[in-house]
């Protein structure tokens, strides 16, 4: 009779079997529901192309559109050789010429992967939660997660928590949750164990009473899995673990689980077009804080500098002498004090000049007097008429003295709200849509990071 | 106990707030989602130190909600005296400003000259604030691409201002990036589940300012122009009278002002001003009329167009019915019948008054637009000052007339004006062409007149009128003087030609006050002030 041994050499053995049927009995009996979103990797982040046109030979291939695309850009898929990029492109014929031939037949219709090569940032053909995103920083940013919800059953001890007052709002304070799962049941339900990504949601820690009783449906609790290892209590006789034992932490409205949330997002609950993670995250809160402060900010500064246009400038006679304060114009030089005319009905002198301030030019006249826009001078000015031209960048305010047009002011003043209408000297590089048209008929565009502007095409 | 005045400008606040602004709308990037679309995510930018309750607030008071990253929290680290910017302490910016008129009725600012102003401001006291701006990110690229949008706006330092307002001085400063954190975290993290974040730190050098004294500047209605005279001596210039050359008036516009009835109208420079002293006629209704713009009289000698229509003030005699209604002018005079400009009511034999005022030639200009040129006039408080022969002034304030915007009315200040030292008369009258007990009115006992002509009895000539009492005593009385009805006849009560003492007299009829100077009647302060002997302080 063979000595009793629950340890049978390395093997997985009946008892360990019926331990493990056992457990997981327990876990059926007694477990919390666990829905669990399993991670499949990061997302591919190249872009893909469909062919329109079989090519079973040369360098040539022919898409939908290739506007975007660029010279040196990686081409990737079947019969395409390795490191094959774009050579040069034909927007008016929609194609795309590489520096190698097709080693067989691109279909009609067949996909294609072109990228901006990044030994750091590989391009993977396969969806695996191996691939690794970014190899230099080591973090999957973009991750995807599988459309279907895994149901478990896990055990937990529920703790007390308090909030931590940040300056991100309040946190849970500790809390991390370990729970422990049937090992083989996850791996039968996931097909792998559970590991860091995957994001399960407590069912039992719904919470029905949010403080919005506009919202539309209850709140649910996420966590994600930061760490998993073999529970400690989960070994048998058998010395084969049986439990995983998995550390969760609540989740954060971020990057990495945007797959998840957006899915969520897509939801319309009760006829209500909110999208439901809307109310879970703190974001949309945050940014109608963020902007109700902007607004204040645009009324307590309407644009940068000085504001002078409710101030009163005097006027001046062509000669230099003051003019008249109630504003007769100054080609009106036969009218006198002792005129006949309604002060009322006559029009007023414009000033010649605005008031001195630092960036206080805004392209407005002195004394709110009307302004002519535009990129050539009027033909037949009169003498105190404004005008201001928007070829001159800043755009330069004019008055016409009979003679000649005088400068007044440039107008630098801006909104000072970061954005397209910030016309500040960074700004105007940053909030820059401008393109252009380089020889060979490209359009682009006129904002080019400084690494690769100009950036030297391949040589024929 | 009183207490100091409460004053708060939300001076810092308004600084955190364009902080805010300064770093708020940028965006990160995310990855491609599942269906190749490349996201950009705006990072919100929020005050760091919330208060708990609102932080739960906004966490729906659940455990549920979810923290977004990335996110950008600002808070205050440290605000100190910066001693290293103090400046005079006492010292008083002043600023003298004139604003563009704010037309409240459509609520738009207008061409012409609004109120004039000077601004004092008091040196601001100089303090350093320091802010942290924390980045919370998810993950380092993200962290990278904030960081590297928002550090190209430091080079060292980006403006800010706390308003555009062109008196505060204090409102632009800087932002100085002083320090960054790249972490809070530690390498290695170890076990620990904090959060990423980035702190950058910023000093703003501002200054706090008290409030500033803001006072009317006025309205320079005289201006002493050329200050020095011909050999350079500023004292003479200014002071000496007798030294033409070096002051002159200068009315804006050059216009005059006529009051009368404590109403004024402007007189341009080009308008003819006939400024009577005020001669009453006084004539007979030839019959009753009732409303009515036509009168007959029993004669209408001596009656012109533009004379104005009142009743005779009677002391003792009730019979005048006369009801003309007020700003009554003669507009035509036919034969023995006055066309009036308003309708008049009365019966047979009432005394009716035709009065030469002090009038313009030309048509009536409106008063805002004169005005609105050197500001705003508050009705009520605003005043207008009206320079006598002998330069001291007679102060009112003044109001738009509601229905006249070519009046404005003027309420004097009691006090400055003369008090009457004589008893008020009925009426200035010229006795050789007004008619005692029938052009005039019916014998009363102390009815007085102001003559404008001499009436002296000589025996060669048989007056046209006669002045002679009951008892036969006759009337001498000369131009210029006051006569009074004693019940038996008239007596001179005032003798001008001994009467070297200043008097004041209100004529009853027209309320016009004249002062006696020992050589004539004038009107004290009613009449035609021309341009330079009038201000008007807005």
């Amino acid at each position: 009779m063979p000595r009793l041994s629950l340890w049978k050499n390395g093997q997985h053995t009946n008892d360990y079997r019926y331990f493990d049927k056992l457990i997981s009995e327990q876990f059926t009996l007694g477990g919390t529901g666990v829905l669990l979103h399993k991670y499949l990797g990061p997302i591919n982040q190249s872009n893909t192309y469909t062919t329109t046109t079989t090519v079973s030979s040369g360098n040539t291939l022919f898409l939908s559109n290739v506007a975007s695309l660029e010279v040196g850009q990686t081409v990737n898929g079947a019969g395409i050789n390795a490191n094959t990029v774009i050579f040069s492109t034909n927007v008016s014929a929609n194609s795309i010429t590489l520096t190698s031939n097709v080693t067989s037949t691109v279909s009609s219709g067949q996909s294609l992967n072109i990228f901006w090569k990044d030994a750091s940032k590989p391009n993977y053909l396969n969806q695996s939660a191996t691939n690794i995103q970014d190899l230099l920083f080591l973090e999957n940013r973009d991750r995807k997660y599988d459309s279907s919800v895994y149901t478990l059953r896990g055990i937990y001890t529920v703790n007390d928590n308090d909030f931590n007052l940040s300056q991100f709002g309040i946190f849970m304070s500790a809390d991390t949750i370990y729970m422990t799962f049937h090992l083989t049941d996850t791996v039968a339900y996931l097909g792998r164990k559970i590991i860091s990504g995957d994001v399960v949601e407590l069912q039992h820690k719904k919470d029905y009473y949010p403080l919005n009783n506009d919202i539309p449906n209850i709140l649910k609790r996420y966590y994600v899995v930061e760490e998993v290892t073999f529970a400690a209590d989960g070994f048998s006789q058998t010395w084969w673990p049986h439990l995983s034992r998995v550390k969760l932490n609540p989740l954060v409205d971020s990057q990495e689980y945007k797959d998840i949330l957006n899915q969520i997002s897509n939801q319309t609950l009760n006829g209500n077009s909110t999208p439901f993670s809307d109310y879970l995250s703190t974001l949309d809160k945050f940014l109608e804080i963020n902007d109700a402060i902007i607004e204040q900010a645009e009324i307590d500064v309407v644009k940068s500098g000085t504001n002078v246009d409710e101030l009163y400038v005097l006027p001046l006679n062509p000669d230099g002498s003051p003019g008249d304060p109630t504003g007769i114009q100054a080609n009106n030089m036969n009218l006198r004090v002792n005129s006949t005319r309604n002060f009322a009905a006559v029009a007023a002198t414009t000033p010649d000049t605005n008031i001195p301030a630092y960036l206080g030019g805004d392209g407005a006249a002195p004394n709110g007097w009307p302004v002519g826009v535009g990129t050539s001078f009027p033909t037949n000015p009169e003498i105190g008429d404004y005008f201001l031209r928007t070829d001159y960048v800043p755009n330069r305010l004019f008055r016409y003295d009979g003679v000649r047009w005088i400068k007044i002011e440039d107008s630098v003043r801006t909104n000072l709200t970061p954005g397209p209408n910030n016309k500040t000297q960074r700004s105007i590089f940053v909030n820059n849509t401008d393109t252009y048209v380089d020889d060979s008929g490209q359009t682009l565009p006129s904002r080019q990071s400084l690494s690769k502007a100009l950036t030297p095409k391949a040589d024929s | 106990m009183q207490l100091q005045q409460f004053f708060y400008d939300q001076q810092i606040r308004r600084y955190i707030i364009q902080f805010i602004r300064m770093i708020s709308n940028f965006q990160v990037q995310f990855g491609k989602d599942r269906n190749g679309i490349i996201a950009l995510q705006r990072v919100p930018v929020i005050y760091g130190d919330s208060s708990r309750q609102v932080a739960s607030v906004i966490q729906q008071n659940s455990e549920s909600t979810l923290n977004s990253t990335p996110c950008m929290a600002v808070y205050i680290s440290d605000l100190s005296y910066d001693r290293e910017r103090v400046q005079n302490p006492t010292y008083v910016g002043k600023l003298n400003v004139r604003e563009r008129y704010f037309n409240p009725a459509t609520g738009n600012y207008s061409t012409t000259q609004g109120d004039v102003l000077t601004v004092e401001r008091l040196m601001p006291v100089p303090y350093k604030l320091t802010l942290k701006l924390d980045i919370w990110t998810s993950n380092t690229e993200q962290k990278l691409q904030i960081i590297e949008q928002i550090s190209t706006l430091f080079n060292p330092a980006l403006e800010i201002q706390s308003t555009d307002n062109y008196i505060d001085w204090t409102s632009i400063t800087y932002v100085l990036l002083t320090q960054t954190n790249w972490s809070s975290r530690t390498i290695p993290v170890g076990s620990g589940i904090d959060i990423d974040i980035a702190t950058l730190t910023f000093e703003l050098p501002i200054f706090i300012s008290a409030p500033a004294l803001v006072k009317k500047l006025g309205v320079i209605q005289k201006i002493i122009a050329n200050v020095f005279d011909a050999n350079g001596n500023l004292d003479d210039a200014i002071y000496n009278d007798a030294n033409l050359l070096s002051k002159q008036y200068i009315t804006p516009l050059q216009y005059g002002v006529i009051l009368l009835d404590n109403q004024l109208r402007l007189v341009a420079s080009n308008q003819s001003v006939d400024d009577k002293f005020g001669t009453q006629i006084v004539k007979e209704l030839a019959g009753n009329i009732s409303a009515n713009t036509t009168v007959y009289l029993t004669d209408a000698d001596g009656i012109k167009p533009a004379m104005t229509v009142s009743n005779l003030s009677i002391t003792s005699i009730t019979s005048n019915t006369i009801q003309p209604v007020s700003n009554c002018a003669v507009i035509s005079v036919s034969g023995d019948t006055v066309i009036t400009s308003n309708v008049i009511t009365g019966n047979i034999g009432d005394k009716i008054v035709f009065t030469d005022f002090t009038r313009k030639n030309g048509a009536d200009e409106p008063w805002r637009n004169i005005v609105n040129i050197y500001g705003n006039l508050v009705n009520g408080s605003s005043t207008v000052k009206l320079e006598l022969e002998d330069e001291t002034l007679i102060v009112g304030t003044v109001a738009y007339s509601p229905i006249d915007d070519t009046v404005l009315l003027w309420s004097p200040d009691i006090d400055s004006l003369p008090t009457n030292t004589l008893p008020p008369i009925n009426a200035i009258i010229d006795p050789v062409t007004s008619r005692p007990n029938y052009s005039l009115q019916d014998l009363a006992v102390g009815t007085r007149y102001l003559l404008v002509n001499d009436y002296v009895l000589d025996s060669n000539v048989v007056p046209y009128y006669n002045w002679t009492g009951i008892d036969d005593t006759p009337l001498e009385a000369y131009k210029n003087d006051i006569i009074e009805f004693t019940g038996q006849h008239w007596a001179v009560v005032f003798d001008s030609r001994n009467e070297i003492v200043a008097q004041y007299v209100t004529n009853l009829t027209t309320g016009i006050q004249y002062k006696w100077d020992a050589t004539k009647w004038t009107k004290s302060y009613e009449g035609y002030y021309p341009a330079g002997k009038w201000q008007l302080i807005i």
